[in-house]
């Protein structure tokens, strides 16, 4: 160990992507800006070219990642 | 060394902790490549360089901070005598090693001597087919040569990558550049846009116009396709980008959307005298961090100003469209190393494929337009101003 303290950042705020137009939102958008539809409902393309698959994976790994992640006091 | 392994990958952890994950380590400034866009002015080797045990101290304390990656860089990184002791002492601290390289004069016997001290890839820098990349790369034969340093790496077993850089005369020839390094065997495609910095801002010609996003970027997604059929995958650098309709494609859920730009956060940049700096693209007068001669890394690292800028990730720095932009607060204006060079300043990028797409939707596009020349010292940026424009009428977006 160093024995200098760990420098701190702030994490980025979380992107999903809008299930109609597969284009990034901020987490809990309901009308997507770029398409105007419902950002959370699964559209044809977003389940056929695997992305739903996709997301629920990152899912599981950003709860594991948050689990491990210091909180703010620490 | 895969490059889409979950070792690469930035964790929250990492993030939060400012886990210097990957370092780019110019070895030394001398090259034998005179290349037209080289924003370090490479050529001859800077007057104090670190010594080799001077190295060896420095990847021992990398290993302390938890680096998992450095990837050598000059210049050349092979002109140094040391270059395998270097590798070795780095694969010895069980850091990953990877060597960027022109690949002139790289011969096959010193390539597999790098295996045999523990390189695991190489990446070499290709601009264009080979009249064009000969042009760039000032040296007549090079773009052979790193064909054949490929093919050699190839057979040696090293993770093998392509560099390009994109600029205008590119461009075109993207197409026919992809079919020759999928013949080559590589098996990554780096692409980064060519950044107005030292020589590139002597050769401005050769920049990308930023509403020229607009063709380049479905022409990218094409290829992106098509490489995921022939086992070639593309990967965007830090300045191409951001969250345009195929952002998903290359930064979709697998692999993470942008996180903004990680100098100073998960990035630490060398240069061959010690200086440290969060990016090792950045202008040394503005972001050089101090020297890891003088002061022990995790000094810098955790306590010098020049370093800390992307950490707070506050959206004070941004201007212009960006200030403004939907993405704000994730991307932060994209490449600083891009902003810096063309502005002086970081925090509004016109090299944005959102942006390009917006601002056409209200019938204008951006270009830039060189109003002040850089000096002759590595890193030197000039100055550029932002012109926004009518879309001609004969331009489809």
């Amino acid at each position: 160990m160093t024995g200098i303290p760990t420098p701190k950042a702030v994490g980025a705020p979380r992107l999903v992507l809008c299930r109609q137009c597969i284009q990034y939102v901020y987490e809990g958008t309901e009308s997507c800006p770029h398409c105007g539809r419902d950002a959370r409902e699964a559209g044809e393309r977003y389940r056929e070219e695997g992305y739903e698959v996709a997301e629920a994976i990152q899912q599981i790994e950003w709860a594991i990642e948050q689990r491990k992640a210091p909180g703010p006091s620490d | 060394m895969d490059q889409d392994t979950t070792r690469r990958r930035l964790s929250l952890r990492d993030q939060l902790d400012c886990v210097p994950v990957f370092v780019v380590w110019e070895l030394t400034l001398g090259c034998n490549l005179k290349c037209l866009h080289c924003g370090s002015r490479a050529g001859h080797r800077r007057a104090d360089e670190l010594n080799t045990q001077e190295c060896i101290d420095v990847v021992r304390q990398l290993a302390e901070l938890g680096t998992r990656e450095i990837s050598l860089i000059g210049g050349e990184a092979f002109i140094r005598k040391d270059w395998l002791t270097i590798i070795r002492a780095i694969r010895d601290h069980g850091i990953d090693c990877m060597m960027q390289t022109g690949g002139y004069k790289l011969s096959a016997t010193m390539i597999e001597a790098g295996v045999d001290a523990g390189l695991q890839g190489i990446g070499v820098s290709i601009d264009g087919l080979e009249a064009l990349h000969d042009r760039l790369r000032g040296v007549r034969g090079s773009y052979a040569e790193a064909m054949r340093v490929l093919d050699t790496a190839q057979r040696l077993g090293l993770v093998t990558s392509v560099n390009t850089q994109i600029g205008a005369q590119i461009m075109p020839q993207l197409p026919g550049l992809f079919d020759a390094i999928v013949d080559a065997g590589a098996r990554y495609w780096h692409i980064a846009l060519t950044v107005p910095m030292g020589n590139a801002v002597d050769n401005d010609d050769l920049l990308l116009q930023p509403y020229q996003l607009g063709e380049l970027m479905p022409l990218l997604a094409d290829l992106y396709r098509k490489g995921g059929e022939q086992d070639l995958m593309l990967i965007p650098s830090n300045n191409l980008g951001y969250f345009g309709p195929y952002d998903a494609l290359w930064r979709g859920p697998q692999r993470g959307n942008y996180p903004g730009c990680p100098a100073g956060q998960n990035v630490i940049g060398l240069e061959a005298d010690g200086t440290i700096k969060g990016c090792p693209s950045l202008a040394t007068e503005r972001y050089g961090g101090g020297s890891v001669r003088d002061t022990p890394v995790a000094t810098l690292w955790a306590e010098h100003p020049a370093l800390q800028f992307n950490r707070e990730r506050g959206n004070d720095g941004l201007w212009g469209y960006c200030g403004d932009c939907y993405y704000a607060e994730v991307c932060r204006g994209g490449c600083t190393w891009m902003t810096d060079s063309l502005f002086g300043r970081r925090g509004n990028n016109p090299y944005c494929h959102y942006r390009v797409l917006k601002l056409a939707e209200r019938g204008v596009r951006e270009r830039v337009a060189k109003v002040e020349d850089a000096a002759t010292h590595s890193f030197a940026t000039g100055r550029f101003s932002l012109i926004e424009e009518p879309i001609p009428q004969e331009v489809v977006p």
